[in-house]
């Protein structure tokens, strides 16, 4: 697993520990336990994913760079294989 | 409304050739009882739900089980994504 591959699992754990979150906190809307693991799963995942779109690209088309060619085709798929 | 992220929910990582496993997943995907059909079920019946939790619950899974094992199908045997296949 390359650096990019590392950096992309680290955000990926945080995002998926925000989804389950996301489904207590549903029905438990104000378990204050929850909601601040739901906070710093929040930040983290944010600066991660910040230093993960300066260094590699775009994860998503809500945070394209301005330049002057449409990164979001460039860089790989969940589903492209690297060596 | 949704929006694409440029990676899985949860990392994927098939180490060998399985086509009875590739079976079921192919059919917990599309078949009758399976995760699209769900998803379709859940984003129907949160308009009826009677409170705010159980509205906000049907719409979250209903969410997640649209994505959940769509990019796996790739990875199957007999797959381009599987680098075993023949």
């Amino acid at each position: 697993m390359n650096e990019r591959q590392k950096l992309l699992e680290q955000i990926m754990a945080y995002d998926f520990c925000m989804i389950d979150l996301g489904l207590f906190l549903d029905t438990h809307p104000s378990d204050a336990n929850a909601l601040k693991d739901y906070r710093t799963c929040f930040e983290e995942s944010e600066k991660l994913r910040k230093l993960y779109e300066e260094k590699y690209g775009p994860l998503s088309l809500r945070h394209m760079p301005n330049t002057r060619c449409w990164q979001w085709i460039d860089m790989p798929w969940p589903w492209d294989r690297e060596a | 409304m949704w929006y694409y992220d440029k990676k899985l929910e949860y990392p994927i990582n098939i180490k060998k050739c399985d086509p009875r496993m590739a079976k079921y997943i192919i059919t917990q995907y599309g078949g009758p009882d399976g995760e699209l059909a769900a998803s379709l079920r859940y984003l129907s019946q949160r308009f009826h739900m009677p409170t705010k939790e159980t509205q906000a619950i049907l719409n979250d899974i209903g969410v997640s089980c649209s994505k959940c094992s769509g990019c796996s199908v790739f990875f199957l045997p007999g797959s381009p994504g599987n680098s075993e296949s023949t």
